[in-house]
């Protein structure tokens, strides 16, 4: 109830949809592991990966990068079908894990 | 980047997202409202703009190749959930100033004094809709929030627009919910602000401004529609300052741009929402992207010809968010006439798609002007084959490249610098049908106003606004 001086108001919000979640499981070891690379194609990802491209099989033998041309563009005009294609291509070539890149 | 990598969580992968380390907290507060608050991060020291490409080599390896690592081998925290408020629970009582005071700590305002959203207040906002208040419009981000119909009034009520508004405002948030609009992109750092626009009978009768000053506080009607744009933004989507709206330097929100239709019928030209595919009868809401705005003084001219040519000139002066057509995307930038304007084309038999055939063949871009990044992505748009017949192709060019200091160098067969592009000129627009022509604006002056339009980013939608069943009965209590 208002009177001239007291206001009883609402929330301006409204309920989150997305309460609870959890991440993926982290995995053991990249050893051995296929690492796919997710690139929007703009602020020097690809320097970036090809940096983790010549170190990263240094540490972890037998860890499979596989390259962001592989993906397609994740933000632009066609993001939508970019990662609504993602389950059947990471399923297909064995993905134990995802690099993706860039935010600036 | 945030987005594709919680796609990938969900299907149970771990990811680690890399970014710039000034982005790292947008991207967290993303993060956060898609439910995941930990999700790990490789930072890169300072923007990768200002830094040489072999530097930003060094620190991938130096620095952000251990956070990879870890990002991918450790389990972060999960997020426990928060119990959260009802739609009618009162959450706070007190004066006006003790109001305004709470919502501001709690960044529910902008910093304006808000109208308390009271209950009384809202309801009455809801009897100028006919849908239930639990009606969910869309789910918007990067809260991952309901579009309520309640949620539409309450962010209404504090923005001081009118009960009278709601169909509007409804059909904004509409607007806003549709996939084609991608709000998901608007915290995105050329801080997109959005042109609303309104077309039909409701700019005359519920008061709005469509003549001299359209674009200026003063009209309650385009002023308060607008301010509840941003407030929308703010409370339901979650777009926060220093947190998910990473703009970089932002802007204001848009005053509600109405169209004149009385002068469209006195020269006979279709109003703007049978542009977009409705009847004339409608009234029609249409949100669009507008970052960079240019006013284009004093395009008039005795002929057509010399008005159409000054404002496809300013056209490229605007760049009109250029580098998106060169990543192969279209651009629908927003041209506003003044009816002056629009009289000394008419006079020449112009008809409203031959001026936009006009436009679209006369905005042409000065090579020589592109520098640094829009420069590189010109060449790589060439390289990747977008456009050709439009912006040229690597046959077209031969050699060519930018310069150490970000500019463009043509080179001949022998590898002699020809030019820097000086006299080189590219189409900027796919299509006349892109354009999106308003009339509007002070009838006595020969200004033109150019929107750029951000591609994919807040493409032109458009929805009707519908009226309650009741409509003329509450619009008469009202009087």
């Amino acid at each position: 109830m208002s009177n001239t001086n007291q206001y009883e108001v609402v929330w301006p919000a409204t309920p989150s949809t997305t309460q609870g979640a959890k991440l993926a499981k982290r995995l053991d070891t990249l050893e051995g592991k296929v690492v796919a690379e997710l690139w929007d194609w703009v602020f020097k990802g690809d320097i970036m990966f090809e940096a983790f491209r010549a170190e990263l099989p240094k540490r972890y033998p037998g860890i499979k990068l596989i390259s962001w041309e592989e993906f397609g563009e994740i933000h632009g005009a066609n993001e939508y079908e970019v990662l609504a294609a993602l389950p059947q291509k990471f399923k297909e070539m064995g993905v134990d894990a995802v690099i993706c890149g860039v935010g600036c | 980047m945030t987005r594709a990598s919680i796609v990938v969580e969900k299907l149970g992968i771990p990811t680690v997202t890399l970014c710039c380390d000034g982005f790292k907290t947008a991207g967290s507060f993303t993060a956060k409202g898609e439910g995941y608050p930990n999700l790990p991060f490789a930072t890169h020291p300072g923007h990768v703009n200002t830094t040489p490409n072999d530097e930003v080599y060094k620190n991938a390896v130096d620095i952000m190749l251990g956070q990879v690592i870890t990002g991918l081998t450790v389990q972060p925290k999960d997020a426990k959930p928060k119990k959260e408020p009802g739609i009618r629970d009162i959450i706070f009582s007190g004066t006006y100033e003790d109001v305004n005071d709470y919502f501001l700590a709690r960044e529910w305002s902008e910093g304006l004094p808000i109208v308390p959203p009271t209950l009384e207040k809202v309801d009455e906002f809801m009897k100028f809709t006919d849908r239930k208040a639990d009606d969910v419009l869309g789910i918007l981000k990067p809260d991952n929030r309901q579009a309520t119909i309640w949620s539409v009034a309450v962010n209404g009520v504090m923005s001081g627009c009118r009960p009278e508004y709601m169909p509007i405002l409804v059909a904004i948030t509409e607007a806003l919910c549709d996939p084609n609009f991608t709000q998901e992109n608007l915290g995105h750092t050329p801080a997109t602000e959005v042109m609303t626009i309104l077309s039909g009978s409701l700019v005359k009768d519920l008061n709005f401004n469509c003549t001299q000053g359209a674009l200026r506080p003063g009209f309650q009607a385009n002023t308060s529609i607008g301010r509840f744009w941003r407030m929308y933004l703010r409370n339901v989507c979650g777009y926060l300052p220093h947190k998910t709206d990473k703009g970089c330097y932002g802007d204001n929100f848009r005053i509600v741009l109405a169209e004149n239709d009385d002068y469209l019928e006195q020269i006979g030209w279709e109003p703007y929402r049978v542009d977009r595919g409705f009847e004339k009868a409608d009234n029609v809401i249409t949100v669009m992207s507008c970052t960079e705005r240019t006013q284009g003084i004093e395009v008039g001219w005795p002929t057509a010809e010399g008005i159409l040519t000054a404002i496809e000139k300013r056209m490229a002066e605007n760049h009109m968010f250029i580098q998106f057509f060169f990543r192969g995307q279209r651009m629908k930038p927003l041209v506003i006439l003044t009816p002056t304007i629009v009289d000394s084309l008419v006079r020449e038999g112009y008809t409203k798609e031959a001026v936009k055939e006009h436009f679209c063949k006369g905005a042409k871009f000065r090579l020589c002007n592109l520098s640094n990044r829009l420069a590189e992505r010109f060449v790589t748009g060439v390289e990747q084959g977008n456009w050709p017949e439009l912006i040229g192709s690597k046959e077209s060019y031969g050699d060519f490249k930018v310069n150490a200091d970000g500019k463009l160098e043509f080179y001949d067969e022998n590898g002699n610098l020809t030019d820097m592009g000086e006299n080189r000129m590219i189409q900027m627009m796919a299509a006349p049908e892109d354009f999106q022509l308003i009339v509007s604006g002070d009838p006595a002056r020969d200004h033109v106003i150019i929107g750029a339009q951000n591609g994919f980013i807040g493409r032109p939608t458009s929805k009707k606004v519908e009226l309650p069943e009741k409509w003329e009965e509450l619009r008469r209590n009202k009087r």
